[in-house]
């Protein structure tokens, strides 16, 4: 337990960076790090309004009983996908192996320790995904002390299960990884499978589960239009129709209803106790194992004699932009990170082919109606475009290389205009993918439609480029263990999702202008992102890269 | 070659840096420049190179300031970290040939300089693997190539021997009077006192980012050795 208690410590000591903002005495690392705190906290209060507005949407349309069946679902997922990502570089970590295969310790208390990390981090993805849709819930629907009671236990028993399911799953993950010989193609490839998963999962929980067409919500069975009131009628009753449907498809959903919403306790006790021994035997399992496991998953590298041939020489924007291809395309958690948005284009673009953009809103943002839904979809291209942008953690990721690019003889700008250039490289596919498969839906878009669904997403993407490059160079993050601090968890990275919103919020104007008005509020829209874009893009270049770093 | 004049750099929120430093170093010089741990080498070493902006005084590389034309400078010289932190996820191959598109080097210049340095430092055959693969001494080989592939006319290293197999450190030598012979000069940073004796014909000493003693190898040795200077020096001078 000793042993136990020790490694545990020393694998949170440093959690979320605290312990080295502590300690730090560099007066802009401990900025750098105090603007981090700041944007993670930032977008768990967004996530939290998020999840609370959804709750009280499900109220709002009559179905508020779905919450405590549908979150507690979304929480087991989302800890899931995350652990198994995760379970590489925290379970089965390769790094520390030699260092800690010399301590006279077995390997279990370690990978108990590193398990335990796991679960405090899937138990505070759990209290944000759970807690401020059961307080909405349980104000709407005062279900007694037992449920509020319930809650704390809820976010610490939920966890359990999902943790022990990740950690089977990654080793199964890191195996494969570890065999490939294209190993980054592997992890991205997987991340792929299970986010994609993930979101076809949670969209049969969200608005998605109640889709119907367009028409059915908006005119009556006579085909006279619905007044507002009656539309939302029609839309409470299509919703409850709906989960009455999927209680009676999947019995267990309803009793597994119960054990989150104050009802059986004892069978939320059982849960719990179920999911401690499959954690437990998953501890011993793994941890006797460990270090057995960690040599096999190590890299292994092999050596081809090599003989000098012919080489090519390129200009000097070309190699730049190679090497950030090689770069990006070395680093699995950098490519899975922001592939996932152009991916999401390419998705959407397929299912504008045979849904109405009505439809595919709802599927997405939980938007069952829309005023003007066709004259958002040129927004719903670009958003995943603004997701994750290349350039926010391109600068960060030079880490201690930084000093090549310094010492080199080559000037600032040819080196910021090589990484908004190769995120551009990156999208272009995908944004090319998306136009092409958009032609075939063109007859719904009309000409002006047509041009907006070509230009916004293309607009967006150059506006995340630059904007994520900005992010970085006023965020630059160059001492790093792991690519997860600069890809996941730095500054620049969490800044740089705000430009989700500078995408959201004009499409969310544009869904509610009136149809003779849309074309001029895109116009106006893309007009002023192209400004904003030259506007940091100057700012960028005037900014010497021998100031970055120290 | 090389002239600085009252250089100064201090960290922020530090007291750390250099102070008031100035120096020549000459075309055909080996110059070697110790110092204890601290003492403020690699400070110098990366303000002279364009990598560190400084706060006060003047560096000039054969006559261009490198506060005023850092790219022009940048391109006359070359710089081999205390650590070779390099790209990793390039093979040594790679490595070469960007650096080489980088300086704008000639293909067939390349291919004839990279042919020969790696077959002389023993790595040519390894050439082809990706650098993470690489030991410390490797990767010190592929810098130091790296840093030869544009025939520099001023070469700046900081601990160049650090991490070479014996033969490698022989060849640097070699290659370090050949160069030099060529006329480039040579500036570096070591903690090894009998080569830098054996080697150099000029030395600098700083001591907490203070020169304390600079000038021609037999001037400041005379008749003791190179490590009862140092030692006497930095033990003494305030």
């Amino acid at each position: 337990m000793k042993l136990f208690c020790a490694f545990f410590m020393a694998e949170m000591l440093n959690f979320a960076g605290i312990n080295v903002y502590r300690y730090t005495t560099n007066p802009s690392d401990r900025k750098r790090r105090k603007a981090l705190m700041w944007t993670v906290g930032v977008l768990i209060v967004i996530a939290i309004a998020y999840l609370a507005g959804m709750a009280y949407g499900y109220e709002r349309f009559g179905i508020g009983r779905i919450t405590p069946m549908a979150f507690p679902l979304i929480a087991v997922v989302v800890v899931f996908v995350v652990g198994a990502l995760r379970a590489g570089g925290c379970l089965y970590r390769t790094k520390d192996r030699e260092l800690l295969a010399s301590l006279p310790v077995g390997s279990l208390p370690i990978a108990a320790a590193r398990l335990a990390k796991m679960y405090v981090i899937g138990a505070l993805i759990t209290a944000v995904v759970l807690i401020p849709p059961f307080v909405c819930y349980g104000i709407c629907h005062n279900p007694g002390i037992l449920f509020w009671v319930c809650i704390p236990a809820e976010v610490l028993i939920l966890p359990i299960l999902p943790v022990a399911l990740s950690a089977w799953v990654g080793i199964v993950f890191c195996a494969i990884i570890a065999r490939m010989r294209h190993k980054v193609l592997a992890e991205v490839l997987i991340a792929l499978v299970l986010v994609f998963g993930m979101f076809l999962v949670t969209s049969q929980f969200s608005a998605g589960s109640f889709s119907v067409s367009i028409s059915e919500l908006t005119h009556g069975e006579d085909g006279a239009e619905l007044s507002k009131e009656q539309m939302n009628e029609r839309i409470a009753e299509k919703a409850k129709e709906a989960i009455s449907k999927l209680e009676e498809t999947v019995p267990a959903l309803t009793t597994w209803r119960s054990f989150f919403s104050g009802e059986k306790p004892v069978g939320l006790l059982l849960f719990g106790l179920a999911s401690l021994v499959l954690l437990g035997l998953t501890a011993l399992a793994i941890g006797h194992n460990l270090f057995a496991i960690t040599g096999r998953l190590a890299p292994v590298a092999y050596h081809r004699e090599y003989k000098l041939s012919e080489l090519q020489s390129s200009s000097m924007t070309e190699a730049l932009v190679r090497k950030e291809a090689k770069r990006y395309f070395a680093s699995g958690v950098y490519v899975t990170n922001t592939i996932l948005g152009p991916f999401f284009v390419v998705a959407i673009a397929i299912a504008l082919l045979f849904f109405d953009p009505a439809s595919v809103l709802s599927k997405l943002g939980n938007l069952p109606i829309a005023m003007n839904p066709t004259a958002a979809v040129p927004f719903l291209l670009a958003v995943p475009f603004c997701m994750m942008s290349i350039t926010a953690s391109s600068v960060s990721m030079e880490g201690k290389n930084w000093w090549i690019v310094k010492s080199l003889p080559i000037a600032s700008k040819d080196v910021w205009n090589a990484k908004i250039l190769f995120n551009l490289l990156v999208f272009a596919p995908f944004y090319a993918a998306s136009e092409v498969i958009l032609l075939f839906a063109d007859a719904r878009f009309g000409v002006a439609g047509r041009l907006w669904v070509m230009a916004v997403p293309l607009v967006y993407a150059a506006f995340s480029a630059v904007f994520g490059l900005f992010l970085n160079i006023r965020f630059p993050k160059f001492c790093w263990e792991t690519e997860t601090e600069v890809v996941k968890q730095s500054a620049a990275v969490g800044l740089s999702l705000l430009a989700v919103f500078a995408a959201i919020l004009p499409g969310a104007a544009v869904l509610i202008v009136p149809e003779a008005y849309s074309s001029l509020a895109t116009a106006a829209i893309v007009v002023v992102l192209c400004f904003v874009t030259a506007l940091l893009y100057k700012t960028i270049c005037a900014v010497e890269l021998r100031n970055l770093g120290d | 070659m090389l002239v600085i004049k009252n250089l100064t750099k201090i960290y922020k929120g530090t007291t750390k840096g250099i102070s008031n430093i100035s120096l020549h170093v000459e075309k055909g010089d080996i110059y070697a420049f110790i110092g204890h741990n601290g003492a403020g080498k690699t400070t110098l070493l990366k303000a002279i190179t364009g990598i560190h902006p400084f706060d006060s005084g003047e560096v000039k590389i054969d006559g261009t300031d490198v506060s005023a034309d850092p790219l022009e400078v940048k391109r006359r010289i070359a710089y081999v970290p205390d650590n070779p932190d390099i790209y990793e996820f390039m093979t040594g191959i790679q490595y070469l040939n960007f650096t080489a598109d980088v300086f704008g080097v000639s293909t067939a210049e390349r291919e004839e300089r990279i042919a020969r340095y790696a077959e002389e430092f023993e790595i040519a055959g390894s050439l082809g693997d990706l650098i993470s693969g690489y030991s410390h001494g490797m990767k010190q080989k592929l810098v130091l190539i790296s840093a030869m592939i544009h025939e520099p006319k001023l070469l700046i290293m900081d601990e160049p021997f650090v991490g070479l197999d014996p033969k490698a450190a022989f060849l640097l030598k070699e290659h370090m009077r050949k160069m030099t012979a060529g006329g480039c000069a040579i500036f570096f940073s070591t903690h090894v006192l009998d080569v830098a004796e054996k080697l150099c014909n000029k030395v600098a000493i700083i001591k907490e980012g203070h020169l304390v003693t600079s000038g021609l190898m037999s001037d400041v040795v005379k008749e003791t050795s190179l490590e009862d200077i140092f030692l006497e020096t930095v033990s003494d001078a305030k």
